[in-house]
């Protein structure tokens, strides 16, 4: 879907990228990740053309975007970054109208699919149509600025560290809404972040960075049993596996049903085995039960097994 | 307690015993046989008697308003005004020419101010300010339509001066606001470019500083032959350029409009977070459309601001289009001067001193409109 091949790209006589190159595939989500200055956001707006590499060549569908007109290429690639996306003098329907109207749709088709989208995000359409950004807090303004990146049905999207400016409730829920709609979707995502935790939660793939180089890709799993380097093992804080438990949703798992909940902690089945284990560890109960199914902590411990031994 | 909290506790009082000295120690009044003699100058004590009402509403609003301030207090200074005017005006009817003397000017400056800076905290009651405002010009309108104050020398000026006066009016407030428009023509554009290009900054910016450092005199004089010369030919001199007259004028005034402009403009496009334009280009807009839907609007305030400094420094300046026989108010006050005849001074000044203050004052209520709609919090 998205190639990069043999990029490089400098400002001045500093090295931002160094001869970098990998593929994304239709339907990922891949995740660059790495310490700031490294080099992804550069990366991500080499995408959509916003700068251009010094050298080497990149591919949408193997067509090489040096000979796409920029602006046809834009609109069909959408972009969220964090805090200031929002154009402050439009209201909500105005900025996320912005593609639909670059690309001359009616009005009424605009005005439907930007109702279509509010809800699509979780926003109420009466409540928020007519709003400007600074009456929305930055967990609705970010779901406003999604909106807006979908607009234009792009194939592509690009995010540029999406909720790093939220506070740690709202990033949460917008990461689990995240994972949602990417189901929904079946869009490439291009996800820059410098958060682990958000990269193996959300990635399909990950893209490890740093100083201009890509140090490793692969599934998050690779990422956690097999790190390259030290700086990857350092990157994970010697807690990937726990990080990794936090990809599963108890209501994925199979289990037993949930026949007798006597006074087992509870929790729901949206809730990640990380979360399971955390609730076990706090009541020193040995199991944990939702709705309809009950989990134990050997259970679980069995789960991350398997994934390592998949992975070997 | 500092002296400024002192000052800033008991300022009704301390102003209140100004007006009054002013009224007591100043010259109000002056009374005169003929238009140019030199007259008989009065007082406050030729009130006799009538000098208590002054005082009672003096001591009234200390009395009422020392502690908060509202828009009684407004209004109260509102009558206080009339009240000297109208007290002085008819004590001394029927002597000749009536003219008011720097007493009466110094008082009307003080309630002015006072009414200008408190009506600003006065949120409640716009309506009950707005609606006293409009009665003074209703009031104002009446005495020179009715000839009311006809004894008045400023209002017999008029009268033997009118047709001049509101043609001098009219003179002035065209050039005035052509020079701007021209001005805009060329600065907006080039305030523009200068944004997006460190180059273009230096090379523009440091000429027009210099030429807004040429006193305005000399500039008139450094176009003299320039134009004189092109006055000779044909096609110039058809259309009117001289060395005199509305050319001149027009050229030295529009110079002036062009560095509040280019720099205020120039303000507005910088300070667009670099985000915003990176985000209109990343959704697919051209040039164009990024400079229509997302740098004008968020620009617009600051433009604004800068049409509203070259506006009203023209207005000011437009006075100096007298001397090179431009006409304009500057060309009444000019002849005040020759004559040394204080009312024809007084007269041109203030229609400048109005439309200033008017024109300031819309243009402020736009760029407000303008910061609202693009959710500025500064």
């Amino acid at each position: 879907m998205i190639q990069f091949r043999n990029i490089c790209k400098n400002y001045g006589s500093k090295f931002v990228l160094n001869n970098i190159s990998f593929t994304i595939d239709k339907g990922e989500v891949f995740v660059l990740l790495g310490p700031s200055g490294c080099g992804k956001s550069t990366t991500i707006k080499l995408i959509n053309k916003l700068l251009v590499p010094d050298s080497g060549q990149i591919f949408i569908n193997n067509e090489d975007i040096a000979l796409i007109n920029d602006l046809d290429l834009r609109k069909k690639i959408g972009y969220v970054i964090q805090n200031v996306g929002l154009f402050p003098h439009m209201n909500v329907e105005q900025n996320i109208a912005i593609v639909p109207k670059l690309l001359r749709l009616d009005k009424d088709k605009i005005h439907k699919k930007v109702e279509y989208l509010l809800e699509f995000v979780g926003l109420d359409v009466q409540e928020f149509i007519h709003k400007y950004p600074n009456q929305l807090s930055g967990g609705e303004a970010q779901r406003v600025g999604v909106a807006r990146a979908l607009a234009g049905n792009p194939e592509i999207i690009l995010m540029d560290e999406p909720f790093g400016a939220l506070d740690p409730v709202n990033r949460y829920k917008l990461q689990r809404e995240f994972l949602k709609i990417k189901k929904k979707l079946d869009k490439t995502i291009v996800f820059v972040t410098h958060d682990i935790e958000e990269a193996i939660l959300l990635g399909d793939k990950i893209a490890i960075m740093d100083d201009g180089k890509i140090i490793q890709t692969g599934s998050p799993d690779e990422i956690v049993f097999h790190p390259k380097s030290s700086f990857i093992s350092s990157f994970l804080r010697g807690e990937g596996a726990l990080l990794l438990l936090s990809k599963y949703k108890i209501g994925e798992m199979n289990l037993n049903e949930n026949t007798n909940s006597l006074n087992l902690p509870k929790l729901s089945n949206e809730n990640s085995l990380k979360e399971a284990l955390a609730k076990i560890l706090e009541t020193g109960s040995d199991y944990v039960a939702t709705e309809d199914k009950i989990i134990s902590l050997s259970q679980i411990l069995e789960k991350a097994r398997m994934e390592k031994l998949n992975e070997d | 307690m500092k002296l400024s909290n002192f000052l800033n506790k008991y300022r009704i009082i301390f102003i209140n015993l100004f007006i009054l000295f002013s009224l007591v120690f100043l010259p109000v009044i002056e009374i005169k046989k003929n238009r140019l003699v030199k007259g008989e100058v009065l007082g406050a004590f030729s009130l006799n008697y009538q000098l208590i009402l002054i005082i009672i509403l003096l001591a009234l609003i200390v009395i009422l308003f020392n502690k908060k301030r509202m828009i009684g207090m407004i209004i109260a200074y509102n009558i206080l005004f009339w009240l000297i005017t109208f007290l002085f005006y008819f004590n001394n009817l029927n002597s000749g020419y009536i003219s008011f003397s720097i007493g009466y000017y110094l008082v009307l400056t003080v309630i002015f101010l006072i009414i200008k800076l408190e009506g600003r905290n006065i949120s409640k009651s716009k309506l009950l300010f707005t609606s006293m405002l409009l009665l003074n010009i209703i009031i104002i309108f009446f005495i020179i339509q009715f000839n009311f104050f006809d004894q008045l020398s400023l209002i017999r000026e008029l009268s033997i001066k009118e047709d001049q006066f509101y043609t001098a009016i009219v003179d002035h407030m065209i050039l005035s606001i052509l020079a701007v428009v021209l001005g805009a023509l060329i600065s907006l554009p080039l305030g523009y470019f200068i944004a997006h290009s460190r180059f273009l900054d230096k090379l523009i910016l440091v000429p027009l500083n210099l030429m807004q450092s040429i006193p305005t005199l000399s500039f008139f004089g450094l176009l003299f032959p320039i134009l004189s010369f092109l006055g000779s030919i044909a096609v110039f001199a058809a259309i009117g350029i001289t060395g005199i007259g509305w050319a001149p004028a027009l050229i030295v005034l529009t110079a002036y409009t062009l560095l509040p402009i280019v720099r205020n403009t120039q303000a507005g496009y910088r300070n667009i977070s670099p985000e915003y334009l990176e985000c209109g280009k990343s959704l697919g807009m051209n040039k164009f459309q990024l400079l229509v839907e997302i740098e004008l609007p968020l620009a617009s305030p600051l433009i604004i601001t800068g049409l509203r400094i070259a506006l009203v420094q023209t207005i000011g300046a437009a006075v100096l289009a007298g001397l090179v026989g431009a006409g304009g108010l500057g060309s009444l006050l000019f002849l005040g001067l020759a004559q040394s005849s204080i009312d024809l001074i007084i007269l041109s000044i203030i229609p400048i001193v109005f439309f200033t203050l008017l024109l300031d004052s819309i243009f402020k209520s736009g760029e407000n409109i303008l910061r609202r709609k693009i959710n500025d919090t500064v």
